[in-house]
């Protein structure tokens, strides 16, 4: 499937917050309580539409252990949206979201979107970190803010898609230089002019086909 | 082109309708083959997963061969063999409607010489008979000069030594049984007869009722020449130290009167373990599971009681599978500990030895497979990150758990032997576990590097141009080593100012061109100061029979061995690599004849040895993944000059576990096909991996593990002999 922009985000945030259930349901629309530990970095992607336009989002989820200030700064380099998720039963998680995003500014080009995530929103009871807190912080830092359940679903479509619009918005203000992709944006086959269709022989007919 | 193009939706299942030869029954006096129908999602079905569908569905045990059923324009019926994804992608498109007919048969067994091992099933396969692989040995030792180094263990505990002939490569065996395990035991229980224990280990496992007892034995928890008793007094001694141990930290733990770091520790611990292996019934069910517990208890231990190692993410996947074999706390974290003795450096924050297991992967890899080798360079994936978890975790998160305790096993049985002179050490050093006057601990408790990070800087720098992470950025030079080269200045380390005397890798592989910059080639690099690696030169006798310049480096002489040396030598090495190339053929189709094969072994100029089929390919595959003309790439010597690079010495290679080096290879071999027939980049790749997670065919991947490191160890054995 071809695809008019690719856009590469990038998931941050401490350990256990659940950073890879949300990969999971946004990519394959189910949750997975026991989902294994991450070593590294893991990857999903798929394909959106915005405005009719087809855009694949290619994502990376990271290993959250013990990374604060030392994620490369190469792999934020590449990124064009950035989800910073915190855990809304664990205050700490909360805490350390400066570090992350002291981390995240300082090392990515300025234009990354970034997202605030407050994630398990389902479990109300257990709750440390109120909604109004986390609009706070975004509000001071300037970040989008969703609260999330990567169990139910529930925002998780929007957080994806909503970074995508604002990234969008931003290629189409011109403020994304679209042709440098260390900007996290690649244009796709649907804007070459040299293959926009007739997909010949394997190679580049499997070009979009290994998103989800 | 094809009219038949099947009016099936693309995405929509395909149905399978598969016969297989052998299993022919007689109905109304004709031969019926015997049939299965299934359908298939052609997104998610790859070669590799029809393969063992197929075989589990007729249950063949054997190699067999897969055809599928096509009509030719004139309407002619003709069968089309299955050897690829690149075939398979194809029968789906031309053959599926209204069905995909597979015919499977067979590889009669009078073709499968003991030596020949046949993963998947090519007309082309060669079988190198044990006599030749003998002959073969005697030119390379005639040629050969010795290195000077000490040759793994391994090699006499597989008793290479004149004898490689008579193993059946790779293939597995049985299991490992309890009567047969009696036999490597004296009369008081002493394990005398080790090295063949271990070797038939290697070949087939263990039964798994005797994991539990000989598991202790290839980790190497016991002091050398223990007999029975003794060893199930000693265990009883280090598990009553184990409990001591424990208890130092569980009373701070209960009391919730923790120190910062056993606050720090246990949070982390716990998180980790309710996502552990959690699939598999041991460990299952509610988050208050008893062994999930016990992991628990094993991982806070070893962490609080080696403080210069902590808590790692991954040493959960290490420890889970010990627990599931001995199924008894103590024990399990004593294999654990004496498991860490090896594997803690892969942890280790400096990220050196993860870095050079990637360095040696790399260079198995472009040993084995220059083609594949070119095109992870093209598509900036040669700093082979996706590979992380296989290294970090030695692939156990690659197999289905059940399979992955085999695999583990087959792996240990490997290792080289240490004797151990002495007890087990359970602790480090004993911490100061008492609270910090400070009760609320300030945040963020932590600033700390990850060893995932830090092994992915210094891979990146080595592997992409300092400044540019992207998608198809400028191909620049790539350095195989280069990930040690982090203190140099990356434009000298990337300046092609190597000296192409000493070595013509810039003659081997297809450079890392880009389409806008196509017109000259980019060399592999290799940082010009090994002298800062660790890798030292290896000591080689002038006269080498093609004259070509020698790889002399001088002092730091610490025992290793530069794994790109690339001598004259390295003819015979190609040679060797070459026969494997024909052997296997999942790697190669190419027309490397066995005759021309044999032929340039036996040329002692080996001057313009030929590995020809094997460039000629790349250069195939270049032109047609990134549309470099035939002209950018027919350079003279670059098809002449059949020179790779060696690999490191077993006592390098891999860095204490040579044989995983061979697993991941393998693993990455079976896949090159469907990975560049579909042009892959370096994030496609990863996500082609996660998806595999837990469902490698363990049989397989071991089977070609096993011959590729073989021979490795007999080149090697030959060298040094």
């Amino acid at each position: 499937m071809s695809y008019a922009y690719l856009f590469k985000y990038i998931i941050i945030g401490d350990t256990g917050v659940g950073k890879s259930c949300l990969l999971l349901q946004f990519t394959d629309k189910r949750f997975q309580p026991v989902h294994d530990l991450t070593i590294g970095v893991e990857f999903g992607a798929r394909m959106i539409t915005i405005d009719g336009k087809q855009i694949k989002l290619q994502i990376w989820d990271t290993a959250g252990q013990e990374a604060f200030r030392s994620i490369t700064r190469s792999y934020y380099r590449g990124a064009a949206g950035a989800l910073l998720v915190y855990d809304i039963t664990r205050r700490d998680t909360f805490n350390h979201l400066t570090t992350w995003l002291e981390d995240a500014r300082q090392h990515s080009n300025s234009n990354m979107v970034i997202m605030l995530i407050g994630n398990k929103s389902d479990l109300e009871s257990r709750r440390e970190v109120k909604k109004e807190e986390g609009e706070a912080f975004a509000r001071e830092h300037g970040l989008v803010f969703m609260e999330t359940s990567a169990k139910t679903a529930a925002n998780v479509e929007e957080a994806f898609i909503n970074t995508a619009r604002e990234i969008y918005e931003k290629i189409q203000e011109g403020v994304f230089d679209i042709n440098n992709e260390a900007n996290g944006i690649k244009l796709g086959p649907q804007h070459l002019p040299s293959n926009a269709n007739t997909p010949s022989g394997g190679a580049s007919a499997s070009q979009g086909g290994s998103c989800c | 082109m094809y009219p038949l193009f099947s009016q099936r939706k693309w995405g929509d299942p395909v149905r399978v309708k598969a016969s297989f030869s052998s299993h022919s029954k007689r109905v109304d006096g004709h031969v019926v083959p015997e049939y299965r129908r299934f359908s298939l999602d052609p997104q998610l079905t790859n070669f590799e997963t029809l393969y063992s569908l197929i075989s589990r569905a007729f249950d063949i045990k054997s190699d067999f061969l897969m055809q599928y059923r096509f009509e030719d324009p004139s309407g002619q019926e003709i069968f089309l063999q299955l050897l690829s994804d690149w075939d398979l992608e194809a029968a789906f498109e031309r053959a599926a409607d209204p069905c995909l007919c597979l015919r499977i048969d067979p590889i009669p067994l009078e073709h499968v010489e003991e030596w020949d091992l046949v993963n998947t099933p090519s007309s082309d396969c060669k079988i190198i008979h044990p006599k030749e692989g003998r002959s073969d040995c005697s030119i390379q030792t005639k040629i050969m000069t010795k290195v000077g180094k000490t040759i793994n263990l391994m090699q006499q505990a597989l008793n290479l030594n004149g004898s490689s002939g008579e193993f059946a490569l790779g293939a597995t065996t049985s299991p490992l049984t309890d009567t047969e395990f009696t036999d490597f035991r004296d009369g008081v229980g002493t394990l005398i007869k080790v090295d063949e224990c271990k070797q038939r280990i290697f070949q087939g496992g263990l039964e798994p009722s005797l994991r539990r007892v000989v598991w202790k034995h290839l980790l190497n928890v016991y002091p050398d020449g223990l007999n029975g008793s003794e060893r199930m007094n000693y265990m009883c001694r280090k598990s009553e130290e184990y409990q001591r141990l424990k208890s130092e930290w569980m009373l701070y733990y209960r009391n919730k009167k923790m120190s910062e770091e056993l606050q720090h520790v246990t949070s982390m611990v716990r998180k980790d373990v309710l996502r552990t292996d959690r699939q598999h019934p041991f460990y299952s069910g509610g988050d208050d599971n008893a062994n999930v517990e016990k992991l628990f208890n094993i991982l806070t231990t070893y962490a609080i009681m080696h403080p210069t190692t902590g808590y790692c993410q991954g040493m959960s996947d290490m420890a889970s599978p010990i627990l599931f074999v001995m199924d008894n706390e103590a024990h399990s974290y004593i294999a654990f500990t004496a498991l860490m003795e090896r594997l803690k450096e892969n942890f280790s924050i400096t990220g050196t030895t993860m870095t050079l297991k990637f360095d040696h992967l790399c260079c198995a890899i472009a040993y084995h497979d220059p083609v594949f080798f070119a095109y992870l360079q093209r598509h900036n994936a040669i700093d082979l990150l996706f590979c992380y978890r296989w290294l970090l975790l030695e692939m156990k998160r690659e197999f289905a758990f059940d399979e992955a305790l085999r695999m583990l096993e087959v792996t240990w049985s490997s290792l080289p032997k240490s004797p151990r002179e002495d007890e087990l050490a359970l602790f480090e050093r004993m911490p100061d576990l008492a609270p910090t006057a400070s009760a609320p601990i300030p945040l963020p408790t932590r600033i700390k590097e990850s060893p995932y990070t830090k092994v992915c800087s210094l891979r990146r720098q080595s592997s992409s141009p300092a400044s540019s992470f992207s998608f198809n950025s400028s191909d620049g030079p790539i350095s195989l080593h280069s990930a040690l080269k982090n203190s140099r200045d990356s434009q000298s380390a990337c300046s092609p100012s190597w000296d192409r005397g000493n070595i013509e890798l810039d003659d081997v592989f297809i450079p890392a061109n880009d389409k806008v910059n196509s017109t000259q080639f980019e060399p592999l690099v290799v940082p010009h100061d090994l002298k800062s690696i660790d890798y030292t030169e290896p000591r080689r006798d002038l006269a080498q029979p093609n004259g070509r310049t020698q790889f002399v480096l001088n002092e730091a002489n610490n025992g290793q061995q530069c794994p790109l040396m690339a001598t004259g030598d390295d003819s015979v090495s190609s040679a060797l690599s070459s026969l494997m190339n024909a052997k296997d053929p999942e790697e190669k189709r190419g027309d490397v004849s066995n005759e021309g094969l044999s032929c340039s072994l036996e040329d002692s100029a080996l001057e313009d040895f030929e590995v020809v089929g094997s460039c000629e390919e790349a250069i195939e595959a270049a032109a047609a993944t990134t549309m470099i003309t035939p002209s950018n790439t027919t350079h003279p010597n670059y098809v002449r000059r059949g020179v790779r690079p060696s690999l490191p010495s077993p006592d390098v290679l891999g860095c204490g576990n040579p044989f995983l080096i061979f697993l991941c290879l393998t693993v990455l071999l079976q896949h090159r096909d469907s990975i560049i027939n579909r042009s892959l980049d370096s994030n496609e790749m990863a996500m082609h991996f996660d998806r595999l997670v837990r469902k490698h065919n363990l049989e397989r991947v071991l089977s070609q593990a096993r011959t590729l490191y073989y021979r490795y160890l007999a080149h090697f054995n030959s060298q040094n002999s």
